[in-house]
């Protein structure tokens, strides 16, 4: 029964997958990002990671992707006309892609199968208390680490963005010119 | 004054710094002064060297001073030091003493030269480098002596540089002396490898325990240092740069090319005569060139038409002599021969430079005669030079000249020795011929060219003093070498321990007996020397008879003869073609050669592969850079592959 | 019955290699970004599924940062292809070739 369940979410998280990649429009290509995220949201249930898979649609699929959307719409819609070939080229590049796809592909499967493993029974495990557990004890360090990188990301971005000598203004002018 | 003898070298080096580092700033009277004064002061210090050892008995009259140890590698000791013996104190009294008034004299001539400085700067270099090579206690010391004067040679030949024949005169010299040195280098190796030292007692001592007489080590050692000397005192093959050295002034043609460097080959063999000895068939050689080269250049002298050229071809031949001599065995009568010639031949030569002087630089003969009566010191003490030169007695070159003709006659040589001695008589015959010759067309019969007449003039004192000095000395010198008179022969006395390999046992016997000792068992019979000497003066005067008939009484018998032997006239004038021939033969395809090597070798070949180094690197970057296209994708990729690869041989169990 | 771990972690590897060529091979930034972030999610994917297997929770926890270190990537990434944008006026790789030579 969880084979079955497995084998479906994996189809359609491949699914997804070439969908982003072979799609010509960059837009179709972010809703199947989605596709592919709640697929392996629910495959992290399966996995006993329950707030992950929450964590994961929120995040990835909430906020992360919104973003990619807005500028795709900002910037990519207007751009498609002018042509990009098909999404995916031709001839040799084809063919060394799928080559090498097809490559690491079997590499992890036999390292995987090699490795023979069994799992556990544990069912509790990635409960909010055990996961809270981790976090605040052992990995209380990296935690902090990450708070400041979320921090430094946001001033970054800002000042990427930011046009030079109109101050906060120039951000809101962006709307404009694009 | 014994104890200071490491000086005499010294003091020309002092003045060589001095006025070579003050060129700019010494003045020029000043600069003259220090250089004669430094050779001066040398001389002073070996005459008081001299008489130091001249008061003690015969087996303790070397002194050797070391200044300080020069290499020191395993085996191979060698020092700079300085050995102080009879035979070294006679050469250095020469080089000084002839030294000194050639100095002198050059204050004169120069006076007017750009480059006085630059010259007495050279001169005192020379001095030094002479006075090296002369006082060195060991092979290596005396070439370094040896490279020396052959460098102040180049320099000095040189010395008006700007002219093209001078320059290359320079060069030749040089060149030639190379092959010499060559020979010098190879026997000096041989020497080391054989007998495990290159300072001079411990040479021949261990030359006489290990070598055995006539063998092929002893032998080739002397050939070798005969390649040398032939470079050095022009010998046949190799005395081509001698007369084309006459481009350089006057004075240091007196010096270089007639009293000092030119005799440093003879001394070397008087030298390292205890290691000669045991190569006879080496000496047998020696002897032959010696002779040949006297005749053959005598006969090339007889023709020349340039003042200085006369001469030289004149000290090559008289070189020969020097080297029969040796050949011979008679050691102490070629050092005798080097002594008075000297002095009669730097008188000739200053002399000459008097006559071109007062001829405004004119050397060419043709243009002078009647000169007598205008330039009468010069004219005197020429004759007395000449006189000298041709052997006529009394004069110093009669003794000297004669000792080497009765020793090549009585060698050991046998009868190659008597077949010697007739070529040198007849060199003699012709060396008589020659100088009477040039002292009949320079000085007597009328005058040639009007010009040059009238503007002759005597030369001033500084000059015409040191001529005198000479003169005096060509005269009296010949008394050192006394024949047939065994205890007043001071020459032999003072020498003969000390040259020929005699051991210390004998000079333990008092110089005097051993001398006559080795005298009696050569044969020695006065009546047959008194016989050769006859003959040669016989000769001498003829000689000088029949020049006089030829270019005084009758002039024009000098053209008639000229015209009825043209031919052998027109090779005689033209140096028998040599320099042409060593040209076609040897100059020529060593250039081809050189330009082969130059055009396929180096350039084509080496500079192909240098070329092609940065070609195949231009290659391989114009192939590498398509890689970098600016395109993040395709950089993208490579780290893709990349990755895949690491990861690959990780998960294949290739690394822990 | 459940699927066997080692068919989690094949999952992951095709996810993975669908990514890696979609970086490679696209041409509008914005897609090849997204692929990064399906490669990212793949590995995650892989990482959870190691922490069922083990019965370990540090999986888990290196999923949450990776969680949280790519949103902040995403963010300074897409700042960057918004001023690349306004710079060249394209978002197409291959017309913005400057590291050229």
């Amino acid at each position: 029964m969880a084979l079955v369940g497995f084998l479906l979410l994996a189809g359609a998280a491949i699914a997804g997958a070439l969908g982003v990649v072979l799609q010509r429009n960059a837009l179709y290509g972010a809703l199947s990002l989605v596709g592919v995220f709640v697929a392996t949201a629910v495959l992290y249930l399966m996995l006993s990671a329950p707030f992950l898979a929450v964590l994961q649609l929120i995040v990835y699929a909430g906020a992360i992707m919104v973003l990619f959307i807005f500028v795709i719409m900002l910037i990519s819609v207007r751009y498609e006309e002018s042509g990009e070939s098909a999404g995916v080229p031709g001839g040799t590049k084809r063919y060394t892609a799928m080559g090498l796809a097809a490559v690491l592909v079997i590499l992890f499967s036999i390292l995987s199968f090699k490795m023979a493993l069994t799992p556990s029974g544990t069912r509790s495990l990635g409960g909010i208390t055990e996961l809270g557990l981790a976090l605040y004890q052992k990995y209380m360090f990296p935690f902090e680490v990450a708070s400041i990188l979320l921090l430094v990301a946001i001033v970054g971005a800002l000042s990427i963005t930011r046009r030079h000598g109109r101050g906060l203004e120039g951000n809101v002018a962006m709307e404009k010119e694009v | 004054m014994l104890q200071l003898f490491w000086l005499i070298p010294l003091l020309p080096l002092f003045g060589f710094l001095v006025n070579g580092l003050g060129l700019k700033w010494m003045p020029r009277k000043a600069a003259g002064w220090l250089a004669c004064g430094v050779v001066g002061a040398a001389f002073a210090i070996g005459v008081g060297a001299l008489l130091a050892i001249m008061g003690r008995p015969v087996a303790d009259r070397a002194v050797t001073q070391v200044l300080f140890p020069w290499i020191m590698a395993g085996d191979f000791h060698v020092n700079i030091a300085f050995m102080w013996d009879p035979l070294s104190a006679v050469m250095t009294l020469i080089v000084t003493g002839v030294g000194f008034l050639i100095h002198v004299y050059s204050l004169g001539y120069m006076a007017h030269d750009e480059g006085f400085k630059r010259y007495f700067a050279y001169l005192n270099l020379f001095t030094f480098a002479m006075l090296v090579l002369v006082l060195a206690d060991n092979f290596l010391l005396l070439f370094v002596g040896w490279e020396g004067v052959g460098l102040c040679s180049y320099l000095l030949i040189g010395f008006w540089y700007t002219k093209k024949s001078a320059a290359d005169a320079g060069k030749k010299a040089f060149i030639v002396n190379r092959i010499g040195d060559f020979g010098v280098l190879v026997a000096m190796m041989l020497t080391f490898w054989t007998l495990g030292t290159l300072t001079f007692p411990d040479v021949f001592h261990r030359a006489q325990t290990l070598l055995p007489p006539g063998s092929a080590v002893p032998t080739a050692i002397a050939l070798l240092f005969f390649l040398g000397a032939a470079g050095k005192s022009a010998q046949i093959p190799l005395y081509v740069w001698l007369p084309d050295a006459m481009e350089g002034p006057t004075p240091v043609s007196a010096l270089i090319h007639a009293a000092t460097m030119v005799t440093a080959g003879v001394y070397l063999f008087v030298r390292a005569s205890g290691m000669f000895v045991l190569a006879p068939q080496a000496l047998a050689v020696v002897a032959v060139i010696g002779a040949l080269t006297a005749i053959f250049a005598a006969t090339i002298g007889l023709v020349q038409t340039d003042i200085k050229r006369v001469l030289a071809y004149s000290t090559v031949s008289q070189l020969g002599y020097m080297f029969l001599a040796v050949g011979a065995g008679a050691f102490v009568a070629a050092i005798f021969h080097l002594l008075t010639h000297a002095f009669f031949k730097a008188l000739l030569f200053l002399g000459s430079g008097s006559v071109i002087e007062a001829c405004h630089h004119e050397q060419d003969i043709r243009k002078m005669g009647g000169l007598g009566a205008k330039l009468p010191i010069t004219k005197n003490t020429f004759i007395i030079g000449s006189l000298a030169l041709a052997g006529v007695p009394i004069f110093a070159g009669f003794f000297s000249k004669d000792e080497i003709l009765y020793s090549a006659f009585t060698s050991q040589l046998g009868g190659l020795g008597k077949f010697l001695w007739v070529i040198g008589a007849a060199a003699a015959l012709l060396t008589a011929f020659y100088i009477t010759r040039l002292v009949a067309l320079t000085f007597y019969g009328k005058p040639r060219d009007k010009h040059i007449y009238d503007h002759a003039h005597e030369s001033p004192r500084v000059m015409t003093v040191p001529l005198m000095i000479l003169a005096v000395l060509s005269t009296v010198g010949g008394f050192l070498g006394l024949p047939l008179a065994e205890h007043a022969n001071v020459m032999h006395n003072w020498l003969g321990p000390w040259v020929g390999g005699h051991g210390a046992e004998e000079m333990e016997g008092a110089g005097q007996g051993a001398t006559s000792a080795a005298h009696a068992a050569a044969g020695h019979s006065a009546g047959l020397e008194v016989a050769l000497m006859a003959i040669s003066v016989a000769l001498a005067i003829l000689g000088i008879w029949a020049a006089w008939r030829t270019y005084v009484k009758e002039p024009s018998r000098a053209q008639a003869l000229a015209t009825r032997f043209a031919g052998l006239y027109r090779v005689l004038w033209n140096k028998y073609y040599i320099d042409e021939i060593y040209n076609a033969v040897i100059v020529q395809p060593v250039v081809a050669g050189s330009r082969i090597l130059w055009r396929v070798f180096d350039v084509g070949f080496i500079d192909w592969i240098v070329n092609g180094a940065g070609r195949m690197m231009r290659g391989l970057a114009g192939y590498l850079r398509p890689f970098q296209n600016g395109l993040a994708g395709s950089y993208a990729a490579a780290i893709m592959l990349g990755a895949i690869l690491i990861m690959g041989y990780v998960l294949l169990g290739g690394w822990h | 019955m459940a699927p066997s771990p080692a068919l989690f972690q094949v999952l992951a590897a095709v996810l993975f290699s669908i990514g890696v060529m979609g970086v490679l091979f696209r041409r509008n930034i914005l897609v090849i970004f997204m692929c990064v972030e399906l490669m990212l999610n793949a590995a995650n994917l892989s990482l959870i599924a190691f922490a069922h297997t083990l019965g370990n929770v540090d999986g888990q926890v290196v999923v949450f940062f990776a969680l949280a270190v790519a949103a902040a990537e995403v963010s300074v990434g897409l700042a960057i292809i918004i001023d690349l944008f306004r710079k060249k006026g394209t978002v197409d790789v291959e017309q913005v070739s400057l590291l050229k030579g």
